[in-house]
């Protein structure tokens, strides 16, 4: 062959290849958003959410609740015993309570109360039995946070809205989220940023003898915000900065497991109890964010000290949720009565198989 | 009555009086009943009449006659206050609302309360009264179903503090020019009210099951327009760009959160911002070509964000990259070699094509 044929061919090709490939590039241009040079950012709802692996973890839980009627009279009260909930990862069973319930009632939060009347003479003292059954769902998310969506808006109004102990309205906490989200447009990396944040800013402490909320938990000492209290105020400073910052945001509380077989318990003598109180209670709450496509998600900052979002262990069993109404006192989330002493209740947790 | 809160607090108060019992300390119980009337200017007047007793040793005693604990309860009347807005939000602090007369003993009234539990209303003489007058339109509790009528939703707000707390009575009263249409309670296993008039509606509460969780009530107000988010203003506008959707918001009324919702294609995302007065922001979603943008403030829609034209350098051709663009040139450098070669070569074979038709033949 003649050389300037070939070179001729040659170049042919070359710009028939780079057609090809300048064409390629436009087409992908239709079927991605460029941002920014060579960056690219995917839709997110064509994004696989990513894997979550899960466990299942059965237990059987006998609660006893010692009730006094310390009174030279006869009392006739009704008193309240919380089932533990049914939710995504969690389904409970309840085996028996006595003495026989008038009713098992739902209330605003979806949490299921055994409603029972006791009629007690003179100083009796009597006491609730009932036994559970839970299978919990470990689970540890690997998201791609790519995947992340921002609520809608029925679930942002509902779930971010100001309450009593969630005060979104507070000009300093609006200031503070604002300055931990910084530039962040990302649901699922604001809600980590806000847990790496609280376990940054975290002052331990066990019953903080303060008004419930996070008004009132989040406090400024030496040129810097913190967080003080035990995991309610934690759980309260995380769920109202989320919501400030638009993402649905509630608690949910129960238990944390020191270890798979447990035995707690509280007197009313425990109330004032600090650390202490730990060597014989696992009262827990915690916040979960709801962000789509995962739906709700558990978020732990006590475990360890450690930000988890998404990362849920063997040690949670969850009895009920705050939405709407809220307890200012722990123990009145699992055993309350109007005239009669709730003078001990305990906890025995044993693993058995599913 | 069983005021859980207000009982903790009050317990705590009163340490010292109730250790005088050794044994057995006498819980301070408080009756409750609420009179609320409704206005047809969207206004309600809250009364809430209190009558304290002991759960003591010996059973229950009347506690109206001691002044101490009078006085506490009355100089507890701010918190009163925020908890009466209950009733109608979430949060007291966002409601607007007027104490209308302060806390005060009135000897004369009555409250009604089966103190010993036993399905009786006993009268209990003389009371601490509070008027608080609420505008409902800053309060969560009020929805627009038709021209004037709208849905009141009535909470108990001490249930919603402690699951076995209720209120013993709670009348609800039409002012002049009100219509009740209608009534409806939550949880539905719970009891109706005893009293149903044209103009007015009673409900007694033995106990926490019996007792309603939420009082819904429709009424016609003829003389209240929701005025919707009053002051809230937001200029907003949304174009595509590097292939985002940017919502750019410039707040120019009160300060407070807005909902940006993105809507189109089945996909809906809401973020939720908070401006103060002047502030912009600009916030970035992936969204489908032509999606819609709203903006909220609570329950009213301020208006939809103007779509201004897209960025041209995404629509337009881009030019090629640094490779491909290289590959185009080295084809173009080859061909243009090649005509050279190709040039040069003819040249040669003409120039060698003359030389041999000149030559002479041997």
């Amino acid at each position: 062959m003649k050389p300037h044929l070939g070179l001729l061919l040659l170049g042919i090709l070359l710009i028939a290849l780079g057609g090809f490939l300048y064409y390629r590039e436009l087409k992908g241009l239709e079927a991605s958003f460029i941002i920014t040079g060579n960056q690219t950012t995917s839709i997110p709802w064509e994004e696989s959410p990513g894997k979550v692996e899960t466990y299942n973890h059965t237990y059987l839980i006998e609660a006893a609740f010692r009730l006094k009627n310390d009174r030279d009279v006869s009392v006739s009260d009704i008193v309240y015993v919380l089932i533990p909930k049914n939710m995504t990862y969690q389904t409970s069973w309840l085996i028996s309570i006595e003495p026989e319930p008038l009713v098992l009632e739902v209330d605003e939060n979806g949490n299921t109360y055994a409603k029972i009347r006791m009629e007690m003479g003179p100083n009796e003292i009597r006491w609730i039995n009932a036994t559970f059954k839970v299978t919990m769902q470990s689970y540890r998310h690997s998201f791609n946070p790519d995947a992340a969506l921002w609520p809608t808006l029925d679930m942002a109004k509902k779930y971010t809205k100001s309450t009593v102990v969630w005060t979104t309205e507070n000009e300093t906490l609006i200031n503070l989220a604002k300055k931990i989200a910084g530039d962040e447009e990302n649901p699922l990396k604001i809600a980590k940023r806000i847990a790496e944040w609280i376990v940054d800013n975290l002052v331990y402490t066990v019953n903080p003898n303060r008004s419930r909320g996070a008004s009132h938990c989040i406090a400024y000492r030496e040129g810097d915000f913190y967080v003080y209290g035990d995991c309610t105020e934690v759980a309260d400073a995380y769920i109202t900065l989320a919501r400030i910052l638009g993402i649905p945001a509630r608690a949910a509380f129960g238990m944390m497991l020191e270890e798979p077989e447990e035995y707690y318990w509280l007197n009313e003598s425990s109330r004032g109890e600090g650390e202490e109180l730990l060597t014989h209670w696992g009262g827990h709450i915690w916040p979960q964010v709801y962000i789509e496509p995962w739906g709700w998600i558990d978020v732990e900052m006590l475990e360890g000290l450690v930000a988890r979002v998404g990362d849920y262990s063997w040690r949670h069993i969850v009895f009920g949720l705050e939405e709407k109404n809220f307890v200012e006192e722990e123990g009145a989330h699992f055993c309350v009565s109007m005239y009669l002493e709730l003078e001990h209740m305990e906890f025995k947790f044993t693993p058995v198989e599913g | 009555m069983r005021r859980s809160l207000i009982c903790i607090l009050i317990f705590l108060i009163f340490v010292p009086f109730l250790f005088k019992e050794v044994q057995a300390q006498p819980r301070l119980i408080i009756a409750i009943n609420f009179r609320i009337t409704f206005n047809s200017d969207g206004t309600a007047i809250v009364t809430l009449l209190q009558h304290p007793f002991f759960v003591g040793r010996k059973g229950f005693v009347d506690a109206y006659g001691n002044m101490s604990i009078l006085q506490t309860m009355i100089e507890r009347e701010e918190a009163v206050a925020a908890e009466i807005t209950l009733l109608f939000a979430d949060n007291p602090e966002k409601v607007d609302y007027e104490i209308v007369s302060s806390m005060r003993m009135d000897d004369e009234e009555v409250v009604l309360c089966d103190v010993e539990n036993i399905g009786e209303m006993k009268e209990l003489k003389g009371a601490i009264v509070f008027d608080v007058l609420i505008r409902l339109e800053s309060t969560n509790a009020i929805e627009q179903l038709d021209d004037q009528v709208y849905r009141i939703r009535i909470a108990d707000c001490y249930t919603r503090q402690n699951p076995m707390s209720w209120i013993d009575v709670i009348e609800f009263r039409m002012g002049d020019n009100v219509e009740l249409i209608s009534y409806q309670w939550n949880p539905k296993s719970a009891k109706g009210p005893k009293i149903v008039e044209e103009n007015r509606l009673l409900w007694e509460n033995f106990n926490e099951p019996e007792a309603p969780n939420e009082y819904i009530l429709d009424l016609k107000l003829p003389n209240f327009r929701m005025a919707g988010a009053k002051g809230f203003e937001v200029n907003a506008f949304s174009k595509f760009s590097d292939g985002l959707l940017q919502v750019t918001l410039n707040n120019v009324g009160n300060e407070g959160f807005f909902f940006v919702r993105v809507i189109g294609d089945g996909i809906e995302q809401t973020r939720k911002v908070y401006l103060n007065k002047g502030e912009s922001v600009t916030l970035s979603f992936v969204a489908p070509e032509g999606a819609k943008v709203e903006i909220w403030h609570e329950k009213t829609l301020l208006g939809e964000a103007e779509l201004v034209e897209e960025d041209k350098k995404e629509t337009g051709l881009k030019p090629p990259g640094v490779i491909v663009s290289s590959i185009i040139i080295m084809g173009v450098v080859l061909l243009f070699l090649s005509f050279l070669v190709g040039k040069e070569t003819r040249e040669l074979k003409e120039v060698e094509e003359t030389r041999q038709e000149t030559e002479p033949l041997s």
